[in-house]
């Protein structure tokens, strides 16, 4: 071989696995898939055989959890698998989830099973930039652990914004690129965002396969975005 | 004989607020108007370390500071059901007024219902809460809250007319709020309705999602 022939192969050689990540990422980026046209109403409980069967929504605290529920309060999840997770400390969230699972063991109608998660508080406010960093590091293998003990992955992830938001969904991509997940991500921005997305919401627009916003304002301004009035 | 609820969230204790509305002046231009009732909900914040219940300190301070027990002839009774949902009552029927304050409440509808005006803290879900019950709506910003995205929502709903708004600095000295709260009572203040939302469209796009994540 002359030395041209080999610097070709060495070349290739190295930007073979560069191809083959950005075609991976390619494949399960939400931004390159094609839109959804569907303009009916579907209700969970007919659409549940043979598809994803679980959803984990994340409570972040105060204002974000009571938004939450609030957008929850008209769905029926009592056909899919539910996972709660909350942040370490924020008791008053958890009373709010379990209240929305004691309604459902109230009706009395045969309901899938829930579980409860409890995630590391990625910062806390006021804390100094080195301790912030030790425990962002923290809350991420934290994260992973606790992913890796649920009996299964969820099939969809539904998110509001608070700052835990985003480690746990580019926890879940990462998964998704390995292959050992397909969890949709849907992202609904807090109404309190009426000019400019939040930060977990810049961060989370390119991962999300649904990105909801509740001020027609941000719909104009970014592509993705969908828009459907207020929904909490 | 109009109710006034006054709602101030439930993590922070909106201590401005609650410094004008504690106060004799306030409660007097109150009863003036023949307000006969006044629900407060004063906040929910208990200290994580000493587990003091840093709301309720407050409150229960500012009616001290204020002596509007004694100016008021305020009987006091208290029920104390459990930490999270007790309400204290002070009744006085020289001047046919009733304070009835708690530290937050899981059912929070049922006082909006029981209101004839809402003043509220900037929070979404607390705005929300009153506007779809269709109730006359006062928002009161908190000026003191490190990200102001709670005045960028008042403003925009003040802008379309379902509620009427100010900051919470431009009240001391002045009779906004009173003046606001009687204008919403004699209706020369009217609002637009508060449109009905489609939340069916959330479970609907769960669904589509689900039936994607195969």
């Amino acid at each position: 071989m002359d030395y041209e022939t080999k610097l070709v192969f060495q070349v290739g050689l190295l930007l073979l696995p560069i191809f083959v990540v950005a075609l991976r990422v390619l494949a399960i980026l939400p931004s390159v898939g094609l839109g959804s046209s569907n303009k009916d109403l579907k209700s969970i409980s007919d659409i549940t055989s043979g598809t994803g069967s679980s959803i984990m929504v994340l409570l972040g605290s105060g204002g974000h959890t009571g938004e939450m529920m609030r957008i929850l309060s008209n769905v029926d999840l009592s056909s899919v698998r539910r996972t709660w997770v909350v942040s370490s400390g924020d008791s008053s969230s958890l009373v709010r989830a379990k209240e929305f699972e004691d309604k459902y063991q109230q009706n009395g109608k045969t309901c899938k099973s829930s579980e409860y998660l409890t995630l590391y508080r990625a910062r806390k406010v006021g804390e100094s930039l080195l301790s912030s960093l030790n425990s962002t590091v923290r809350s991420f293998v934290d994260t992973v652990n606790q992913l890796r003990k649920l009996p299964e992955l969820p099939s969809v992830l539904l998110l509001n914004g608070p700052g835990t938001s985003v480690p746990l969904a580019y926890i879940l991509f990462g998964m998704k690129f390995f292959g050992l997940c397909n969890t949709r991500i849907i992202y609904i921005e807090s109404l309190a965002r009426v000019n400019k997305l939040s930060l977990s919401g810049l961060l989370l627009l390119p991962i999300s396969d649904r990105f909801i916003v509740q001020w027609e304002q941000l719909y104009h301004k970014y592509k993705r975005a969908e828009y459907y009035g207020i929904l909490i | 004989m109009p109710t006034v609820l006054i709602t101030t969230g439930a993590t922070v204790t909106f201590r401005s607020l609650l410094d004008y509305v504690v106060s004799p002046e306030f409660i007097e231009n109150l009863s003036k108007f023949k307000v006969s009732r006044l629900k407060l909900q004063y906040g929910n914040e208990i200290n994580p370390t000493t587990n003091e219940h840093v709301s309720r300190d407050y409150f229960e301070r500012l009616v001290k500071q204020s002596e509007i027990v004694s100016k008021f002839q305020l009987d006091i009774s208290t029920d104390r059901k459990s930490d999270t949902d007790g309400s204290i009552t002070y009744s006085s029927t020289k001047y046919d007024f009733v304070l009835e304050a708690f530290p937050f409440s899981m059912d929070i509808d049922s006082h909006i219902r029981s209101a004839d005006v809402v003043i509220s803290h900037a929070g979404t879900g607390s705005i929300i809460d009153a506007l779809k019950l269709h109730k006359k709506l006062v928002v009161i910003v908190n000026d003191a809250l490190m990200d102001n995205h709670q005045a960028e929502i008042a403003n925009e709903f003040a802008k379309l007319n379902y509620c009427v708004s100010h900051n919470v600095n431009e009240l001391f000295g002045t009779e906004k709020l009173i003046n606001s709260v009687r204008s919403l009572l004699d209706g020369s203040i009217q609002l637009t309705e508060f449109p009905a939302n489609k939340k069916e469209i959330v479970e609907s796009i769960i669904a589509e999602e689900l039936q994607k994540a195969v």
